[in-house]
């Protein structure tokens, strides 16, 4: 057979045998380039599944992963409490050319969710449209029953809710979010990108249980006093972490917009007050500090100041010499004021602004307030802001001012993100680290021996400062005291860990405060049962050793008052003051 | 050449077959996969709302309340907080 068709086609002549070689060739041409075409393919099959090719590897691990709905990250605490999450939740909807009937679904959809009008659902049902939201956000077992109705043309979709765990606790702090789960206010919107990018939950400084207890005793003081609201602030000396940041009357987040703007209100960070005496603090350390005065020195408050038409007047007169340690225990307006103007306008403008006091506090949160500084500044305003008059600055300042007081003179800014353990933030040298140690015997000497006794912990040194504002109101101070009582503490005042405030605004004396509303009275209870619950919390052991107590000789020792003294002598009738220089506690 | 053709169309049929079962199983475990897929994210978010109810269930005010009615505990004291220095023995022991 092969010999016959080779044969045959060794006979093949001319235009026959010419058209079957050029077929033949093309064959060949065209088996080549298959040939070629599946060895390309198998060695590309034998490269991918032999050698290792990462970005191969990615393509075909990608179709396999969990494909999630990407939700907004959550909030925790610094202990990893969750402050603030993203459920999902189902909302119901409907297309109204898709129903049967309007009237009966109205009907029928009300009595699984009574808070529908059902008239006004029975519009929506009516309408020409092709969707119309029902509601948003039901719950499980709402979704449940509506499905069981078994209506034509109502539909679900998942939807996701910003969900608050704790509550009001952490209101002013955490912030609320509006429908579509944007920042409105706090860290949901000073963090709302971050929240939005990444699914990495946000971690805070603060601490949910010191948190809880700040509300708490700031809550029950509010209740007692009749105040009309209140703030407190518990922030790190070492690092300006903040662990408590509380601002009262607060709100529950998820009534979203059924809010008063009073409640909604941050008094720590956003409002801005007139201290009152707590600033004798700044003004003592700037004159200590700047070596104006020493600790032996002292001023004469004899008799009232009289500046133009101002009387400045001491609560607690004394009518005598005081030293520079007396005129903070007894809070001697006289005394500040003529300190004040030892240490001059510039040096007192100069040391206010490096405490941050003059300028927009820096916090994580955009509800922050602009402190009120007299312009122009004169001589009257160097002596009213020597005691905490004619300026208003924010509680927040107040605290961060008086940590960089007690931990050495190092200003930090306040913060509420939580920084990596043992990382100290850099911060400014603002008073000298003598200055610093001063100002804590002071302060120890306050709570000890002045109007600062009520702040007093068994087991823990504190040291502080009181202070009784009279609010302005138009065209000057309020005829019936209408104040601003706080107390600022820091402890253990011999190495300081935290600084306490409390502060109440418009406090009403009771009988057992002898109708004092005064700093002392009523602020400095506040921060006792911080202090008494913050320490064991945080595993701080008491101060066992008998507190060395300053002996004769001592600046700090001043034989006319007695130790036994009750803090009953904080009365004093007879007060005689107008105008913004009025007397403070 | 008749041989090359069987033994071509022979490995065609059974590369076919076996070409339909691969793509059979890859479509059972992709279903599989989806539903694994759909499982998981229901899991993921019954543990956000679960972890969302914990928290709220640890509520500092409702710890509390709950601490004093059935505990016969109550909030640590200063005074109830010390230091105890390990004597030098004790450490001797543990090494």
């Amino acid at each position: 057979m092969t010999d016959s068709s080779h044969s045959r086609q060794v006979h093949l002549e001319g235009a026959r045998k010419e058209a079957l070689e050029t077929s033949r060739s093309r064959l060949v041409v065209t088996s080549v380039l298959f040939a070629v075409a599946f060895a390309v393919i198998s060695g590309r099959l034998v490269e991918l599944a032999v050698f290792e090719d990462p970005q191969a590897r990615a393509t075909a691990t990608a179709s396999r992963t969990v494909v999630q709905s990407k939700s907004r990250a959550d909030i925790l605490d610094r202990n990893g409490i969750l402050l603030a999450t993203s459920v999902p939740t189902a909302s119901v909807y409907a297309n109204p050319r898709h129903l049967l009937d309007a009237r009966d679904a109205a009907r029928r959809i009300v009595t699984v969710l009574p808070e529908v009008n059902e008239e006004r659902l029975f519009g929506w049902l009516n309408s020409e449209r092709t969707f119309v939201w029902i509601r948003r956000n039901i719950t499980p077992n709402q979704q449940f029953a509506i499905n069981a109705l078994g209506l034509p043309g109502i539909y679900f979709r998942r939807t996701e809710r910003r969900v608050y765990p704790h509550g009001s606790l952490t209101s002013h702090v955490v912030g609320t979010t509006d429908i579509d789960a944007k920042g409105l206010n706090g860290i949901e919107r000073s963090f709302d990108a971050r929240l939005q990018d990444s699914e990495r939950a946000l971690a805070l400084s603060l601490d949910v249980r010191v948190q809880s207890v700040v509300r708490r005793a700031l809550n029950t003081a509010i209740e007692k006093f009749s105040a009309v609201g209140g703030a407190g602030i518990v922030v790190d000396v070492a690092n300006g972490e903040i662990l408590a940041l509380v601002s009262l009357p607060d709100f529950e987040p998820h009534f979203g917009g059924d809010v008063t703007a009073e409640a909604r209100f941050n008094r720590v960070t956003k409002g801005v007050y007139e201290m009152g005496s707590t600033f004798k603090l700044f003004t003592t350390a700037m004159a200590l500090d700047s070596k104006t005065v020493g600790l032996n020195g002292g001023f004469d408050a004899t008799k009232p100041l009289r500046v133009a038409r101002f009387v400045i007047n001491d609560y607690h007169a004394k009518k005598r010499w005081l030293s520079v340690p007396e005129i903070l225990v007894h809070s001697s307006n006289i005394g500040a004021a003529k300190m004040a103007l030892a240490v001059g306008t510039k040096t007192q403008q100069a040391y206010l602004r490096a405490l941050g006091l003059t300028r927009k506090a820096k916090l994580e949160l955009p509800e922050i307030g602009v402190p009120l500084i007299p312009s122009p500044w004169r001589r009257i305003s160097t002596m009213t802001i020597s005691y905490g008059h004619g300026i208003a600055v924010s509680p927040l300042q107040m605290a961060n001012g008086v940590a960089a007081l007690v931990n050495g003179g190092i200003l930090r800014d306040a913060t509420l993100a939580l920084s990596a353990p043992d990382a100290v933030p850099a911060g400014v040298q603002v008073i000298k680290t003598g200055t610093s140690i001063k100002m804590r015997r002071l302060m120890r000497l306050v709570v000890r021996r002045g109007t600062g006794r009520n702040a007093e912990v068994e087991g823990y040194l504190v040291g502080g400062k009181t202070g009784t504002a009279d609010k302005p109101t138009a065209g000057g101070y309020a005829a019936s005291r209408r104040v601003i009582s706080s107390f600022v503490g820091a402890f253990p005042i011999d190495r300081p860990r935290y600084v306490v405030l409390a502060m109440l605004d418009e406090p009403k004396g009771t009988a057992e405060t002898f109708g004092y509303a005064t700093g002392g009275w009523v602020a400095a209870p506040v921060v006792r049962e911080i202090v008494a619950a913050l320490g064991p919390m945080t595993g701080m052991a008491p101060s066992r050793e008998t507190e060395r107590l300053p002996r004769p000789g001592d600046p700090l020792y001043f034989a006319a008052d007695k130790p036994s003294q009750t803090a009953r002598n904080q009365r004093v009738r007879g007060q005689s003051v107008r105008g913004p220089a009025r007397a403070t506690n | 050449m008749r041989r090359t053709t069987l033994i071509t169309l022979l490995s065609v049929g059974v590369m076919t077959v076996a070409l339909f079962y691969l793509e059979h199983e890859v479509s059972t475990l992709e279903k599989e996969l989806e539903v694994l897929n759909k499982t998981i994210v229901g899991d993921q978010e019954a543990i956000r709302v679960l972890r969302a109810e914990w928290s709220h269930l640890n509520e500092t005010d409702r710890l509390r309340e709950l601490a004093a009615k059935y505990l016969a505990l109550e909030p640590a004291r200063p005074a109830q907080i010390t230091s105890v220095p390990i004597p030098a023995a004790a450490t001797e022991v543990v090494r």
